[in-house]
């Protein structure tokens, strides 16, 4: 099962890359301040995304970034949430207005 | 009262959101804190009646996030609600949060539980400019819902009503449903199918569980007929993407309620003293002058001074040896005259005028006042963006942000802090933060009486300090090194700042004294028992014989030995002995000997922690390297020393 996860990711990664139209970014590179929404949320750590789940931070929420030292910080709906870069680095985020 | 009218009331919800407030507010003081079976995590229960004739248990349960649990709290929770069949489920949300809140509240009624739907810090919500119909929600969701904020009693006795109804079994529950798509439909049903057994939760709340691959309901339904069929269905499916749309339904569905009823103005209400503490706490320069301000101030002003000094002064001298001491020394003279008998509750060593006036006259001011400052701190938000930024430090000897909070506790009471660390995420960083807290960081008492001794000579001070830090961090690389295990992640809700309300900050801090009174106490009084059996069967004296070895190989004299003893049995004990020492040693002498009590063996009461937490194995292994890494440390600091030809 672990493999097949893998073979997934690479997939979707190799997607992200000819597929150029996207704007897909992880959070860490968003603009402080901009409003974006969450595109994806990596697999590959079980723990790290029921976490994200549960907080509700999940593909389609609007996000906006404020601070990225020394912890990313992070406003979804109502509620800030500071993060490390591990899992900062597993969501993917893409401009708002792209996505309309 | 009969059994039938005793009913169980669960309160779930993430942290942060008044659950602790509503609790105190539904059940008045009468709390009682006490471990899940089997486990560490601690459930706080209390009564409540309605009328005259019921009586409702209410269990406090620690935060729950998901019924898909990770945590250990979280699990606990879950198993409440798979074996104890609660009366009512309320579940309490941060009313302006309640689109990210909901997807629990639909688990909830999904599970079929009886929930009730509690809207918090609904004042919030309204000094946002946007409110919520309820009478609305409560027909879409087919519960009741309810409005409180709790910290001022509003929607408290609705609240109680609702859950009379409830419990009773007199509200009719509208079964609202989740469409998760033809294709999950059917594996739910596929594996609702094969449920034979009866269960405290629905059978699709198990299913949809199962098929996440959620552990603890694998083993609670594990004795199922069909088990290995359903454990088929379950293997070929990817558990994370499902996970992941089942998360995205239940959002959908809850942003789609709420979106109906809730009213958002677009006048944005600016709290300017909330955004300019938000500046400032978050920037790293002025963050680093409110730690100095801290530290100044509510530590070596507040808790140093006038703790450590002025409180422990009035009430050891002014108390104890001048009313208290001198007449249970008489009274026990009276009837026990010059025996054995008589040390063991008066003179030198005696359980009431040392245990307990070593415990209420220097131990409890000090950790009172601690404890005050610690509570202020927390309810104003600032240990959590404390702990954000310390993160990436922390992160190079394996720990993330969230261990300072334990770390911080430790430098009031070892004891507490080592119950805390049950907050960590892994078992790896509980343990870490476990052995750092019984190697490094003196308590309260340690570091009033070390201060008091070391204050002479700001050098002296700063080489303590400095060899303590080296020691810290050596340990925390060591430990994350040779510590098996993933390495910790940092992920925390940041509360906005807020001025601590006095009350609450009173609250807690007198039940942090309450505990600490009812379980540290009788455990220096325990020792203090301890200590006149070793001294009249004589094994103190071989002890302290051993231990003179080791001092002396530091540099200091043999009476050191019976000091570290103590400090064992009572870390302040060990320290406050060094003050009779203060004249006949040098500088460099109490230096190497405050260094190695700092880090010697933590307090039997911190140790007894530690085997309940830990386990005996881990426990005393910590036990055992700390006392020769202790006296390894202060020799080869004696050795520095001498050569910098320190006296």
């Amino acid at each position: 099962m672990k493999k097949r996860m893998r073979m997934r990711n690479r997939n979707r990664k190799g997607g992200f890359e000819s597929t150029a139209d996207s704007g897909r970014m992880r959070l860490m590179e968003a603009t402080i301040g901009d409003k974006y929404i969450v595109e994806s949320i990596d697999k590959d750590d079980p723990a790290i995304l029921r976490k994200l789940c549960s907080m509700g931070i999940l593909p389609g929420v609007e996000v906006i970034v404020r601070r990225k030292k020394p912890t990313i910080i992070f406003e979804v709906y109502h509620s800030r949430f500071a993060v490390d870069k591990l899992i900062g680095d597993k969501i993917y985020v893409k401009q708002l207005h792209s996505h309309r | 009262m009969s059994d039938n009218s005793m009913y169980k009331i669960l309160l779930v919800g993430n942290p942060n959101v008044g659950k602790s407030a509503l609790f105190y507010k539904l059940t008045g003081k009468y709390a009682s804190v006490s471990n899940y079976p089997g486990t560490t995590v601690s459930i706080t229960s209390g009564k409540m009646s309605i009328g005259e004739h019921h009586e409702v248990e209410i269990i406090d349960t620690p935060g729950f996030y998901n019924m898909m649990t990770i945590t250990e709290e979280e699990k606990v929770t879950k198993q409440i609600i798979l074996d104890e069949h609660p009366d009512a489920v309320v579940h309490v949300v941060d009313a302006k949060n309640i689109e990210r809140m909901l997807p629990l509240t639909l688990q909830l009624i999904e599970a079929d539980l009886p929930v009730i739907l509690v809207l918090n810090m609904f004042d919030e919500l309204k000094n946002r400019g946007m409110d919520i119909q309820i009478s609305h929600l409560e027909h879409d969701l087919g519960i009741p819902v309810v409005e409180t904020v709790a910290i001022k009693g509003e929607g408290v006795s609705n609240l109680i009503s609702r859950i009379t109804s409830v419990a009773e079994g007199r509200y009719t529950y509208e079964k609202l449903n989740v469409n998760y798509g033809e294709k999950l439909e059917e594996k739910i049903a596929g594996i609702q199918s094969l449920l034979k057994g009866e269960y405290a939760i629905s059978k699709r709340s198990i299913a949809l569980l199962a098929l996440q691959n959620d552990s603890d309901i694998l083993t609670h339904i594990k004795n199922e007929p069909e088990f290995n069929k359903i454990k088929k269905i379950v293997g070929e499916e990817d558990a994370a993407e499902i996970s992941l749309s089942i998360s995205h339904v239940l959002h959908n569905l809850a942003s789609s309620i709420i979106k109906e009823h809730i009213k958002n103005s677009t006048k944005k209400q600016k709290n300017s003293f909330q955004s300019f503490a938000d500046k400032v706490t978050f920037h790293p320069v002025f963050s680093l002058i409110i730690v100095a301000i801290i530290l100044y101030y509510g530590f070596y002003k507040f808790v140093g001074q006038f703790g450590a000094g002025f409180l422990v002064d009035f009430i050891e001298v002014n108390i104890f040896e001048n009313y208290i001491n001198p007449s249970v020394n008489s009274f026990f003279r009276s009837i026990l005259g010059d025996t054995i008998f008589f040390n063991l509750f008066a003179g030198e060593y005696g359980i009431i005028t040392l245990g307990l006036r070593y415990a209420i006259a220097i131990v409890l001011p000090v950790v009172s006042t601690f404890f005050l400052l610690f509570s202020v701190i927390e309810d104003s938000g600032y240990l959590v963006r404390l702990s954000m930024s310390l993160d990436r430090m922390f992160k190079k000897i394996g720990l993330s942000g969230r261990s300072v909070i334990p770390l911080i506790l430790g430098l009031g009471c070892g004891t507490m802090a080592t119950i805390v660390t049950r907050t960590l995420e892994t078992k790896r960083e509980r343990f870490v933060v476990t052995f750092l807290l019984a190697l490094t960081i003196p308590c309260s008492a340690q570091l009033g009486v070390i201060l008091g001794i070391l204050g002479v000579s700001f050098t002296a001070l700063a080489i303590w300090f400095v060899t303590i830090l080296i020691v810290f961090i050596f340990a925390g690389f060591v430990l994350n090194r040779y510590t098996k295990g993933e390495p910790a992640t940092f992920f925390m809700e940041i509360p906005p700042i807020r001025w601590p309300k006095i009350g609450n900050v009173l609250a807690k801090t007198f039940n942090r004294l309450k505990w600490y009174a009812l379980e540290v106490i009788p455990i220096f009084v325990y020792a203090s028992i301890l200590i006149w059996v070793g001294k009249i069967t004589k094994i103190f004296e071989l002890l302290t014989g051993l231990l003179a070895y080791p001092a002396n190989w530091a540099g200091l004299p043999d009476k050191m030995g019976e000091i570290f003893l103590y400090g064992f049995f009572r870390r302040d004990f060990g320290a406050a002995g060094m003050y009779d020492l203060t004249d006949v040693m040098t500088l460099r002498e109490l230096t190497v000997a405050t260094v190695i009590l700092t880090l010697f063996v933590p307090c039997i009461a911190q140790f007894s922690v530690m085997i309940k937490e830990r386990g005996t194995k881990t426990a005393v292994m910590i036990f055992l390297a700390v006392i020769p890494f202790a006296f390894l440390v202060g020799t080869i600091l004696n050795q520095i020393l001498l050569f910098w030809g320190m006296a």
